[in-house]
């Protein structure tokens, strides 16, 4: 099964961080990457540049609205992803909880949407 | 007679065959359900003429077994046919230990809410009806359904394992289980509503679950698991004591006061011998509560209790489970050891903790009752009384509070 | 540019039949372009699981009304092309898409 760990976090946790535990934690993040491509669970993954960046688009009635700002203002935001893929549930919870931001934030594990053609 | 025979296989083993019958089914809890409930009605209509088969549950599983096979084959049929996709054989059955361990940590895994885990555990493994936990908990048949549908369909679609987690993971997930059972046991001891006789019910599955749970945990992890033991033998003595709790009125009755006679007695034996094998290596909570309900177990008389060593067993209670409420449990054993005044000492000390708990101003009451500072008691009373939540207990306080204004007590 | 779209709808919704072909036509449209990294659409968020501080709880991480139901991961050149792309997606229709740069490393 293929599942998608979100990265929910407080965005100002990276900015208030010292440089030193930024690079750290980019450190932690690239070994967790390069451990899960090295497994074969890794199908794609990537970080976001902060919600302050977001545009949110909808359509209605056939005409495009664009937003500045990010869909919902949460006290938590999504800051990447990993879409990966797992045995079952635990698995994919074992790996989802070696992200480095699982520390501090949260991560939500969703299983992917299979289409039988 | 046979239909008496039939009966009690299906009352005693339909959780065991359903356990097998969903590994067969690849964790399909749907599909499981279905081929045995199709294999139970062909035992009704064959057992009765062909008489029970030697081992009952033996054929049960092996039809249930062909049941969901066929519709498992039907389905990859179905499926080949649109993806040329090579024919799956259907899983073989290997034996492996008892299956309902699987069912149990399942429908007990963390990704499900708690009322769901409660729900499916009692579906699945207790013998109980949707209605009846419907009613149970206080919903109606049609939200119970739904919610019991939504766990099975998240355990199908979010990929949760019908498996027994690894020795590793065992402990913090035997934690889980532990608290549904007893949450189980909770409903049906403590509950103020709901109908008494499936409340007794729920009592009587928890323990089931619990002695289950045992059996099958010792011999999944070849050593005895001295937490279960200690979370049955608590069951046990709190159970043993529930016709002597109540009056015929349905008031409270206190420790102090209940009738000791309708303890029962086999059951607080058979907790009595658990405890020592609980205290032996358990570490959580539940074997030092189940030893402080033995020792009021074992006194013949209130005045027999052994109160130091109750004051000791929640001193080591507290260590284990910080909360305000143990801490109240045993300032009030100190106050029963070494007097009054030092046990409201030390619940002064939880006021801010503790103030909107009923409990802990009847506490007070109590012990302010007992230094004869009458007016303060009162208002005690006053105070907790107007924060109690079940009827009886307001009765009860009620009682006192004007017992105390006629100087009887 | 790297952008990732974000859909977010009411799960509610159940959209009609004529849907699916459109999603497929925009993943066509998009790979012919070399404009596509990916995507994949979710599963109801009940049956979310969330994390939090290795503290595993029943169900999505925040309860609201509209749920993330998907994502792609597009390569643009501008943010507006991104946008448009985003207006393509059939459930900016009844939902939103929200729209946000890929955080890209440079090597050290």
């Amino acid at each position: 099964m293929q599942y998608l760990l979100m990265i929910y976090e407080p965005e100002k946790v990276w900015t208030e961080m010292t440089e030193d535990s930024r690079n750290k934690m980019f450190g932690e993040y690239m070994e967790f990457t390069k451990s899960v491509k090295a497994s074969g669970h890794f199908k794609a993954g990537d970080a976001l540049q902060p919600t302050a960046t977001a545009t949110t688009v909808r359509v209605r009635d056939g005409k495009t609205q664009v937003t500045d700002g990010p869909f919902a203002e949460t006290r938590e935001q999504l800051g990447g992803y990993y879409l990966i893929e797992a045995a079952n549930l635990d698995e994919a919870t074992k790996i989802a909880a070696r992200i480095p931001s699982a520390r501090f934030g949260s991560i939500e594990v969703r299983p992917i949407m299979v289409f039988n053609p | 007679m046979i239909a008496n025979a039939i009966a009690n296989v299906f009352r005693g083993e339909r959780a065991r065959v359903l356990a097998t019958t969903i590994r067969v089914c690849n964790g399909d809890f749907e599909l499981a359900e279905e081929a045995v409930q199709d294999a139970f009605a062909a035992a009704l209509q064959r057992w009765p003429d062909e008489g029970l088969p030697e081992e009952p549950r033996a054929w049960l599983v092996q039809v249930a077994r062909f049941k969901a096979i066929d519709v498992i084959r039907r389905r990859i049929k179905l499926r080949s046919i649109v993806e040329t996709e090579p024919e799956r054989e259907a899983p073989e059955v290997q034996p492996v230990q008892d299956d309902r361990l699987r069912l149990i940590f399942t429908c007990c895994h963390p990704a499900l809410a708690r009322e769901a885990q409660v729900a499916l555990t009692l579906r699945t493994l207790g013998g109980l009806t949707t209605e009846e936990i419907a009613r149970a908990f206080l919903t109606s048949p049609v939200t119970m359904a739904q919610r019991l549908v939504r766990a099975k369909t998240k355990i199908r679609d979010a990929g949760i394992p019908y498996e027994v987690p690894e020795p590793s993971e065992l402990p913090a997930r035997l934690d889980a289980v532990m608290e549904v059972v007893y949450l189980i046991f909770n409903e049906g001891y403590a509950a103020t509503a709901g109908d008494a006789w499936v409340r007794r019910d729920l009592c009587g599955e928890a323990i089931r679950l619990g002695r289950l749970l045992v059996e099958l945990v010792d011999l999944y992890a070849q050593t005895p698991a001295p937490e279960l033991r200690g979370l049955l033998a608590l069951m046990l003595l709190h159970d043993a004591r529930r016709d002597a709790r109540t009056d015929e009125a349905g008031d409270v009755v206190l420790l102090e006061d209940q009738d000791r006679s309708r303890w029962n007695r086999a059951q607080i034996d058979e907790a009595l011998a658990l405890v020592p094998l609980a205290l032996r290596g358990g570490r959580g909570p539940y074997p030092v509560e189940a030893a402080i309900a033995a020792l009021h177990a074992s006194a013949a008389t209130p005045a027999d209790t052994d109160w130091p060593q109750i004051a000791a067993l929640f001193h080591e209670l507290y260590r284990r489970k910080p909360t305000p409420v143990v801490a109240l449990n045993r300032a009030v054993a100190i106050a029963m050891w070494q007097g009054p005044a030092d046990g409201l000492a030390l619940l002064d000390e939880l006021g801010t903790a503790l103030e909107h708990f009923h409990l802990w101003h009847a506490a007070r009451a109590d012990l302010l009752r007992r230094l004869g500072r009458t007016a303060e008691a009162a208002a005690a009373y006053r105070e907790a009384l107007a924060r109690a939540g079940s009827e009886p207990e307001r009765r009860f306080l009620a009682r006192r509070l004007s017992e105390l204004a006629s100087g009887t007590r | 540019m790297k952008y990732v779209l974000l859909i977010h709808l009411d799960e509610s919704h159940q959209p009609g039949p004529e849907v699916m072909p459109k999603y497929v036509a925009l993943a066509d449209d998009l790979k012919a372009k070399g404009q596509w990294g990916g995507g994949a659409r979710l599963q109801h968020s009940r049956e979310a699981k969330t994390l939090r501080r290795e503290h595993v709880t029943d169900g999505p991480f925040a309860e609201a009304r509209e749920q993330l139901g998907g994502f792609y991961l597009v390569d643009v050149a501008t943010r507006a092309e991104a946008e448009a792309i985003a207006a393509r997606i059939p459930a900016a229709a009844w939902g939103a898409v929200e729209v946000r740069p890929i955080l890209e490393f440079s090597p050290p």
